[in-house]
């Protein structure tokens, strides 16, 4: 982020007009990360590529799917070509095919790259251009560590035949990290994670119709709840996860019951300072964040979406949906101002502004501490602060022309 | 009077039952009765005068020559009030006798709460011993298989990932010879609509989906169905009170909505899976109303005509009736959004008496018609009187917004050899629109 | 209650003290029933947040009127008998000169009261009426099918104090003083019922309508009527 141009007020970087004259269609717009790049999927004569900054790709397709810009900056998609999927990545085409290809995923840093995939009759993952050794009945959805050397998947190991409650009801369900299977199969596994150190993973799974827990590395918690959610890891070795038990939902840490009882009660996060934030129901149909175990005081009638915090832990925030428009709420105080859409907000390093990108009635505007930013817009992107604060970059449309654009804080505040 | 009926095995009840002693039945027995159930129940048991006002409510009870045995507080009778009676002491033949009186003579439609002079929920009181046989696992084979699908896959039909997207490609690549550039957005970020599908439109019934991607392409909505798991908007898991997995279900539209950031949801003609969308399983997670907009096919066709944003070129001359789907209806008071869209779409309506909120359920609804093959004679005879109500329109077509009365009344069409076509409104508007000349290819 | 004390009898007992408890056990058991109905209702989370009062009142009238409901034109006879029997049940044990006699003696209060002869053709419609219910549970074979023998007790119940009631007034079969010593027991035995047996419908009516009144109109915009 600190070697991204801050200073550049205004650069016109693309004019989609232009792309509109040239191409049949163009569709799935994307920026990237740091804004400098526009790219779409458009129709040329042979098919289907990517226009990116008006430059196209020489490789062409059938269809574009999942594409992304990675936070590198590298152009990827899972792209079919004479009736078979692979991997596209800044107009180089991966040699090996698949009979499908889907869930494409990078880690943080961009160094890996995974996707499901389906060959024959049998389903794994490619990570790196390396096929799992074993491959599965089914496999879904794609887990990646945080330092991209690892994939998992849940994975199906048993094919009884449609009907066969029986079997089924035994559980032909577990979940392979790297091609390996657990021993233990469940009904149900899901809401997978991999610890900070990338060793273990923790999933909640569901033994019976009311039996619920957590397996770390197939390895289940001796504590049987009535549901659960998703566990995270607080850290390597601490794992906690949101129970129901018979007065309501919970926090469970390492099977222990930590937290007062909810309505209701998901996405738990860490807080930079090691605090636990989740978004709870304090009764039916009253949502709000509780901080370790403490609610809020004010609550949302429709939802709470996940709790994201400033980089000293100090700011909580989330997005927030009362009586029907969407808004933000931080550390317990909400916004005076609704919106038809809000995006992802982000708190600049000092924590004491929070940006966002909203929309109403099909206008886009930027969002800072509540207030709108007179200037609107026909597109944005989702803001981002710099790293001291001062100056804030987002990518734009306006008349037809996709900008970046740098705006300092006193500029936005005016 | 006794309750007599055929003998029917559904593995799904009666080889489970095999495997459960009587202790992990009352240990479900008290479970449900006494912890999960609170005043509604005491309150409703307490208030039955047992005085009948109920009983001829009821298609059951009108199908059977007035057996009591299928009138509605006749069925908590047979069950609640016998599991009260004996309390807790119940056999494994109880169970059975239970099992296939809410699973296959209820279809949980409410209409008798209508005729009750103290409100009772008969369907809410049917649906505790729903979730006893659900404890125990006692459900019928068909809708277990359903509901162990979804616990993992989201879907009804153990469906894999990519059968799902790849499904969706080709149906767009079919529909690009009748609309130019049709799209079949998948996974797009900040639409305003997230389209959620049947489970059998992606499987069996792939003409309903294209027919509403078509509708969507010509009303030019800015759309987009999942690229992930929580495609499939059914929730069978509902039909057996596995609530577990009916809040998992529901919560995972949700996650998805909201993970795409797109204002509303729309789904196609279905009833229980808006049922569960908006009350059952959002009141079970702990919402009193669906987080955001969770629009049924019949509003979201209602609003495309009322707005203006399609047009119907010609109009069906046969004669037509109107099938109420209780889930929508009684459940939601769409009666009048579906009678301005038929009146659209078609030049002769003639109605079922009774009708609107007072209609008779299809008798497939509830997850009667999910309980599988051996249970269709259970159906067929329940829906003897609508059957009749059919036949005494009149009517050539029976418009059916919910797959369930939708294929319900097929089967009732074919056993007592009505002669309708039953249709949805989608294949019909899909049909009867005008496509403008840009889009031709 | 002086009475008692001054002469000792079963007739004196029934009239004091008996009668208080009945009173006491009958608004005691009814806040009683009602406070837990209310706590578990809480319980039950879905209940309350719903609560309308405007489709609450929606349902009771539709109820509480006469032919106000579907259900009821769907029942036309019954209908009749029912209301009859529930208006003649209320008015007599409320507006008849010797119950409100009572009261004034021990409380100085009086209200309106009905005339004798009025009174006497309402409590034989109310006798007659619960004979009409009897039959129907007996011969209807849907109610049949629903009927033990508590809702003959039940009925038995409420019709013994019209009985004895009407015989005393009359002053048939059994001596006047032993007719009403049976009617003010019987009479207490009712009233001291209602709040534990299926009789406390008197006043969960008001509960369960108001509950799926407001399901029915506030949440899912439909009728319940
Ligand atoms: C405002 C208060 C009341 C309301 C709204 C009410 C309402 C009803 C209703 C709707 C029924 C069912 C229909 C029927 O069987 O007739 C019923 C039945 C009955 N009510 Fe009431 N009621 C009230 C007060 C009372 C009182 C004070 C008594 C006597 C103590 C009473 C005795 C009965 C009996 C015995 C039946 C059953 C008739 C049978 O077995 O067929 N009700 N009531
Ligand atoms: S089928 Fe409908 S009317 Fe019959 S008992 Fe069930 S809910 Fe009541
Ligand atoms: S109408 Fe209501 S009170 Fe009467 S028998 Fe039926 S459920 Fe009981």
């Amino acid at each position: 982020m600190t070697s991204w141009d801050w200073d550049t007020k205004e650069k016109v970087i693309s004019n989609l007009k232009e792309w509109k004259e040239k191409f049949n269609s163009s569709e799935e717009i994307l920026v990237s990360p740091d804004f400098e790049k526009i790219v779409a999927i458009v129709k040329v004569q042979e098919g289907k590529t990517f226009c990116i900054n008006g430059e196209t790709w020489n490789n062409t397709f059938e269809r574009i799917c999942f594409p992304q810009i990675t936070p590198l900056g590298s152009v990827i998609c899972l792209a079919l070509r004479n009736y078979e999927w692979t991997l596209a990545k800044d107009d180089t085409v991966m040699e090996e095919t698949f009979d499908y290809a889907w869930n494409l995923k990078t880690d943080k840093e961009s160094k890996s790259i995974a996707f499901n995939i389906k060959k024959g009759d049998s389903y794994g993952v490619c990570l790196d251009g390396k096929i799992w050794d074993t491959l599965f009945f089914d496999a879904r959805d794609l887990i990646l560590s945080d330092d991209g050397k690892h994939a998992a998947s849940y994975v199906r190991v048993e094919n009884p035949p449609l009907l066969d409650i029986f079997s089924f009801k035994k559980g032909v369900w577990t979940i392979a990290a790297d091609g390996n299977p657990w021993d233990k199969n469940f009904i149900s596994i899901y809401g997978a994670c991999f610890s900070p150190d990338n060793k273990k993973i923790a999933a909640s799974v569901r033994l019976s119709q009311q039996e619920f827990t957590v397996a770390i590395d197939g390895k289940t918690w001796d504590e049987i709840f009535l549901n659960a959610w998703e566990p995270i890891f607080l850290d390597n070795d601490n794992v906690a996860v949101p129970v129901k038990r018979e007065k309501g939902w919970t926090l469970a840490i390492n099977g222990k019951v930590s937290w007062p009882y909810f309505t209701q009660l998901w996405h738990q996060r860490v807080s930079p300072d090691g605090r636990i934030a989740a978004v709870v129901a304090t009764e039916f149909g009253k949502w709000t964040v509780a901080l370790d175990g403490n609610p809020w005081k004010e609550t949302f009638s429709h939802c709470v979406l996940p709790p994201f915090f400033s980089a000293d832990g100090k700011k909580i925030g989330a997005v927030i949906r009362n009586r029907n428009t969407w808004s933000v709420a931080i550390n317990g105080k909400p916004w005076d101002r609704g919106f038809d859409r809000i995006w992802s907000p982000q708190l600049s390093p000092d924590g004491n502004y929070c940006i966002a990108k909203a929309e109403k009635e099909g206008t886009y505007f930027l969002v800072l501490n509540g207030k709108i930013v007179k200037e609107t817009f026909d597109m944005l992107w989702e803001p981002k602060f710099s790293p001291d604060g001062d100056k804030i970059l987002f990518g734009c449309i306006k008349n037809g022309k996709y900008i970046r654009k740098v705006l300092s804080l006193s500029e936005v505040l005016k | 009077m006794e309750f007599k009926r055929k003998p029917i095995t559904d593995i799904g009840i009666d080889e489970t039952l095999k495997g459960v002693d009587e202790k992990k039945i009352k240990r479900a027995i008290d479970w449900v009765l006494n912890r999960e159930a609170s005043a509604r129940l005491k309150v409703f048991v307490e208030t039955c005068m047992r005085c009948g006002m109920c009983t001829t409510s009821c298609h059951h009870y009108l199908s059977h020559e007035k057996d009591p045995t299928y009138a509605p507080a006749g069925k908590v009778k047979q069950t609640i009030w016998d599991i009260l009676n004996k309390k807790g002491k119940v056999t494994k033949e109880d169970i059975k006798k239970y099992a296939r009186i809410v699973f296959s003579e209820c279809n949980l439609c409410r209409r008798c709460v209508q005729f009750c002079p103290f409100g009772i929920d008969i369907a809410y009181l049917l649906s505790l011993v729903r979730r006893i046989c659900c404890l125990i696992g006692a459900v019928p084979q068909y809708i277990q298989d359903q509901a162990l699908s979804h616990m993992q896959t989201t879907n009804m039909l153990w469906f894999r990932q990519d059968e799902w997207l790849d499904t969706v490609q080709w149906l767009e690549d079919e529909l690009k010879a009748e609309i130019k550039d049709a799209k079949i957005p998948i996974g797009r970020k900040n639409a305003e609509v997230l389209y959620l599908a049947h489970g059998l439109e992606a499987k069996y019934m792939t003409g309903l989906l294209t027919n509403m991607a078509k509708i969507m392409n010509v009303a030019k909505i800015d759309w987009t169905v999942p690229d992930t798991d929580g495609w499939d908007y059914t929730n069978k898991a509902f039909y057996a009170c596995d609530f577990e997995t009916m809040g998992k279900i529901v919560r995972t539209h949700y996650e998805v909505a909201f993970r795409l950031n797109v204002k509303k949801i729309v789904m196609g003609e279905c009833g229980h899976a808006y049922r569960t969308g908006i009350y059952e399983g959002v009141r079970y997670l702990g919402w009193k109303e669906s987080p955001i907009p969770y629009i049924h096919g019949v509003q979201f066709f209602y609003e495309l005509l009322k707005e203006g944003r399609i047009k119907i070129a010609k109009k069906i001359e046969e004669i037509v009736t109107i099938q109420d789907p209780c889930n929508i209806v009684r459940y939601r008071g769409m009666g009048k959004m579906l009678r301005y869209i038929v009146s659209k779409l078609c030049e002769n309506i003639v109605e079922m008496t009774p009708k609107d909120d007072h209609n008779y359920c299809c008798s497939a609804g509830g997850g009667m018609i999910d309980a599988g093959p051996v249970w269709k004679s259970a159906r067929m005879e329940g829906g003897k009187i609508k059957a009749e109500q059919i036949k005494n329109t009149g009517a050539k077509i029976v418009i059916a917004a919910c797959h369930t009365c939708h294929k319900g009344i097929e089967d009732l069409n074919e056993y007592y050899k009505l002669g309708v076509h039953v249709k949805f409104l989608t294949d019909l508007i899909a049909e009867l629109m005008e496509i403008p000349e840009e889009m031709k290819p | 209650m002086e009475q008692f004390f001054k002469d000792p009898s079963l007739y004196t007992f029934l009239r004091g003290p008996m009668l208080w408890l009945a009173f006491l056990v009958f608004f005691l058991g009814i806040f009683y029933r009602i406070a837990i109905t209310l706590r578990e209702a809480k319980k039950e989370k879905i209940v309350y947040p719903y609560l309308s009062l405007r489709y609450t009142l929606r349902s009771l009238f539709r109820w509480l009127i006469p032919y106000g409901s579907i259900s009821m034109r769907r029942h036309p006879w019954f209908t009749a008998i029912t209301f009859l029997f529930h208006i003649c049940l209320i008015s007599v044990s409320l507006f008849l000169v010797g119950h409100v006699e009572l009261w004034y003696e021990s409380w100085k209060i009086r209200w309106w009261t009905l005339p004798v002869s009025l009174a006497d053709g309402m409590t034989f419609i109310t006798i007659f009426c619960i004979i009409l219910l009897i039959l129907r549970r007996l011969f209807q074979s849907d109610i049949r099918f629903l009927t033990s023998s508590s809702d003959y007790l039940i009925l038995t119940l409420v019709a013994l104090p019209f009985i004895t009631g009407f015989l005393a007034h009359h002053e048939l079969i059994l001596d006047y003083k032993i007719m009403l010593t049976i009617h003010m027991l019987s009479g207490e035995i009712m009233l001291m019922a209602i709040p534990f047996t299926k009789l406390s419908h008197m006043f969960l009516f008001f509960f369960t309508r108001a509950h799926t009144g407001s399901e029915f109109g506030a949440v899912r915009h439909s009728r319940d009527f």
